[in-house]
């Protein structure tokens, strides 16, 4: 078999995709069939080896084209994937979380009605940022009524999530067959629930399919159910969540890759083609939005790329949308105008961070893994055994993701080893699973167990309030771009698929990332903050850079401050470089450092240029011949002379250097200026609009 | 693709290959095989060019795969969804129409009997 050479074309073609491991061997295994068949026929046909083995070869083409072919495709997958995964949904019930044991074999134990209280979690965390905590109590004091308060921004269509769906619902199953599930909920809850069985029949379903899931409250107020088995984990600390309706209908149908959807009050069950398929149109007046900072472009832009449904103009099938005046309608599958609905809701709200599912949800589960453990040690212990352990200490139900762990190749018998004293709930699954090639994800404001392929794929989209760090001079331009350059994504514009960030305006950032993006989303955003509120520079982790420290507390004599100097163009590329590596060091950003006017450090000092125009010097006879003045305007000024009007004259092309710096920093690059036999002073926005400052006046 | 415009065929190589998947599943080695030999040789598709379609068509589910370790090496057979099925009548549907329509349109110039050369 003439494997090297095809699986060193193998290798070259999988180094170029940009997919997942899984999907990688997948095409690389479909591909190396077929290469050894052909060659094998080759070969029988009478060619020599080499000629066969070539020609097996050519047909494929170039690695690099195919590569693009199978990527672009896929591209598609994983909005498909995403699709299927996220959506999920709505709304909340405010105070209640909901989490839920797959792996929760046992009829559970009666249904509760107790509620979890934000502030108890609270309290009893400590590493979460104090900016997090702020919120979590806001969000924990919120009513249901203020969540679900009308959204009048739905002028036309049906109401896409009915007051039935928040209604709590229980019951615990165990292979039920679809219907007999179907027909409790519809009695429970007094609604109308049809299978679309055409449809489930087309992807080889039936309403026998039976289907295991527990919607009862976690953990279970039931005692007794504690010690009923292992994988039955509950911790009964006086607080229990219900599951909504609708949450109940998510969970479901995601995990039998079902769908559904509501018409005229009656809830329809199908599968995810059919209801990717049945488009219905909805008309949303966006005035209130135009008025709040959006335009029509940005919306319609967000709408698109934070949900995950598909379009005609980006994926040539899907929906489409049209704006007449301020109204905005659009044909999409109903899952999708769900979607949009909570995204919409969620831009017009105020809060600092929310995701448009599940928000406060998922900030909750954030900070319950912040939990710490006192010990955990487990020695080649099943999957199935660390699971339950974790959630009983930390009241976080715990959904497994049996699905994507088989397709790793592990099971819940899987062995785990882990010893570790006084972590994190969140750092322990990190250790314990990464082993195995699997993630615990926030998705869905529960946490989950998913294979790391699956949690690349799977994005949520969160809005972030940022006006208070919108300086109106780009920085939250500059905020993106430092997003994009030092988050691992993946990001559509770097990766070629993957999470989006879009500033839509009105001081919103609006990210589509994996729950470990937006974890890092989220730091850099608390260190942005502290940095901005204390002044002192923080990295990501919070960790003060100590290199600089004590030399920025040295020069600073006063906060920063922002002046303009206007020197000869010339001279103002050297300056770049050269005033941050002689003055204080130490005291300008990195950026700085390498030549570059953007940085986050938001306490050190920047440099940039803008070219403003051209400076008319007169000459007399005796300054044009021994040119002292165009030494005065800059050592290397490269002028251009002429006569005008009968005068010599230099034309002399300036730039102004606008720096960041402290009143100290600033006055030695005053002094620096003038060794360079410069006399240029820095001038403060103040002065400049004042019109006073600068000699020979009107800086602009 | 010796002997057909590349141009014209573009069009049509998701419903070729749909078409040949409508007996049955099969996969990308025997789709090939299927073609040239339904079109005497004359549609010779690269396999550098039908997975990305294969695989274009599983990410709009109008086909489905799986896979088959028996023989010793990993197979991934391909079939018709029913969105495929649905799918390939209406662009089945389509291409005689337009077959009619040009037919139609071009008269005499496309008249059966060949003219000679």
């Amino acid at each position: 078999m003439p494997e090297r050479e095809f699986e060193l074309y193998l290798s070259v073609l999988s180094r170029m995709l940009r997919l997942n491991e899984q999907q990688k061997d997948a095409i690389s295994d479909e591909l190396r069939d077929h290469m050894e068949e052909r060659f094998e026929e080759l070969v029988r046909s009478g060619m020599n080896r080499d000629d066969a083995i070539r020609q097996a070869l050519d047909e494929f083409g170039d690695a690099a084209g195919l590569a693009v072919d199978f990527t672009n495709v896929s591209r598609k997958r994983i909005r498909r994937i995403v699709m299927r995964s996220t959506v999920a949904v709505a709304s909340l019930v405010a105070v209640c979380v909901f989490f839920l044991n797959d792996i929760d074999r046992q009829q559970p134990g009666l249904p509760g009605s107790g509620q979890l209280v934000a502030q108890n979690f609270v309290a009893s965390t400590d590493a979460a940022p104090a900016a997090a905590t702020e919120k979590l109590n806001a969000a924990g004091e919120k009513t249901a009524s203020e969540i679900h308060k009308p959204i009048d921004f739905v002028v036309a269509g049906e109401v896409v999530a009915p007051a039935f769906l928040q209604e709590m619902t229980s019951g615990g199953f165990m292979d039920v067959p679809l219907g007999e599930f179907c027909e409790y909920v519809s009695a429970l809850h007094n609604v109308s629930i049809l299978l679309d069985t055409p449809a489930l029949g087309d992807e080889g379903l039936t309403s026998d399919m039976p289907v295991t899931i527990n919607l009862d409250p976690f953990p279970s107020l039931d005692e007794n159910s504690k010690d009923k088995a292992a994988n039955d984990s509950e911790k009964s600390n006086g607080a229990s969540t219900a599951v909504s309706l609708q949450q109940g209908l998510d969970w479901i149908t995601q995990k039998y890759e079902l769908s559904w959807y509501v018409e005229e009050g009656i809830i329809h069950i199908t599968s995810d083609v059919a209801e990717e398929q049945r488009q219905v149109s909805r008309s949303y007046f966006i005035r209130q939005f135009l008025i709040d900072g959006f335009t029509e472009n940005s919306l319609i832009e967000s709408v698109q790329l934070m949900t995950s449904g598909q379009w005609q103009n980006i994926d040539g099938l899907g929906g489409t949308l049209a704006l007449v005046g301020d109204v905005l309608t659009i044909r999409q599958n109903w899952q999708t105008h769900r979607e949009i609905e909570l995204l919409l809701a969620t831009l017009l709200d105020r809060k600092k961070e929310a995701a448009i599912q599940y928000p406060d949800e998922s900030l909750r589960v954030a900070k319950l893994l912040e939990q710490r453990v006192a010990e955990v040690n487990f020695t080649e212990a099943p999957l199935s055994d660390l699971v339950p352990f974790l959630s009983d200490v930390s009241g976080l139900r715990i959904r497994i993701d049996e699905a994507a762990i088989q397709e790793e190749g592990w099971d819940l018998d899987t062995p785990i080893s882990i010893t570790l004293k006084n972590q994190s709930v969140r750092t322990i699954l990190r250790l314990a699973l990464k082993p195995l090639d699997l993630q615990a994800i926030v998705h869905e404001g529960c946490l989950k167990i998913t294979s790391s392929s699956r949690a690349y794929e799977t994005l949520n989209t969160v809005v972030y309030d940022v006006r208070d760090l919108d300086d109106n001079a780009g920085q939250l331009e500059q905020l993106e771009t430092a997003i994009e350059a030092t988050n691992d994504g993946p990001w559509m514009v770097r990766d070629g698929d993957g999470g989006v960030l879009l500033i839509p305006g009105g001081g919103r950032m609006v990210v589509r990332q994996t729950d470990e993006g937006h974890r890092e989303i989220r730091q850099l955003l608390v260190a942005q903050r502290r940095a901005a509120t204390l002044g002192k520079t923080f990295d990501a982790t919070g960790t003060e850079l100590t290199r600089t420290k004590d030399a920025i507390r040295a020069s600073r004599r006063g906060p920063i401050e922002k002046r303009f100097y206007r020197v000869p163009s010339e001279t103002a590329d050297d300056l770049l470089t050269v005033l941050p590596a002689s003055i204080d060091t130490v005291t300008w950003s990195n950026a700085a450092m390498f030549g570059q006017g953007t940085n986050l450090e938001k306490s050190l000092g920047t440099i940039v240029k803008v070219e403003v125009g051209q400076k008319v010097v007169r000459l007399s006879d005796a300054e044009a011949k021994n040119g002292r003045q165009m030494k005065a305007a800059g050592n290397n000024a490269a002028a251009v002379t002429g006569a005008v009007a009968g005068a010599n004259v230099l034309v002399v092309p300036e730039s102004v250097l606008i720096i960041e710096q402290t009143p100290a920093i600033h006055d030695k690059i005053e002094k620096f200026l003038q060794k360079l036999d410069m006399d240029v002073k820095g001038v403060r926005l103040d002065d400049v609009r004042n019109g006073g400052g600068m000699s020979g006046g009107g800086f602009f | 693709m010796d002997g057909l415009n590349p141009e014209l065929m573009r069009g049509s190589l998701e419903l070729m290959v749909l078409s040949v998947l409508s007996d049955g599943s099969k996969y990308g080695y025997l789709i090939q095989q299927r073609l040239k030999d339904a079109s005497d040789e004359l549609v010779d598709l690269k396999a550098g060019t039908l997975y990305p379609i294969l695989h274009k068509l599983e990410t709009k589910k109008m086909v489905r795969c799986r896979w088959d370790d028996s023989t010793g090496r990993r197979r991934k057979w391909y079939e018709l969804t029913a969105a495929g099925k649905k799918q390939l009548k209406v662009r089945v549907d389509e291409w005689q129409a337009y077959v009619e329509c040009l037919r139609r349109v071009l008269g005499p110039l496309a008249d059966p009997s060949p003219m000679p050369a």
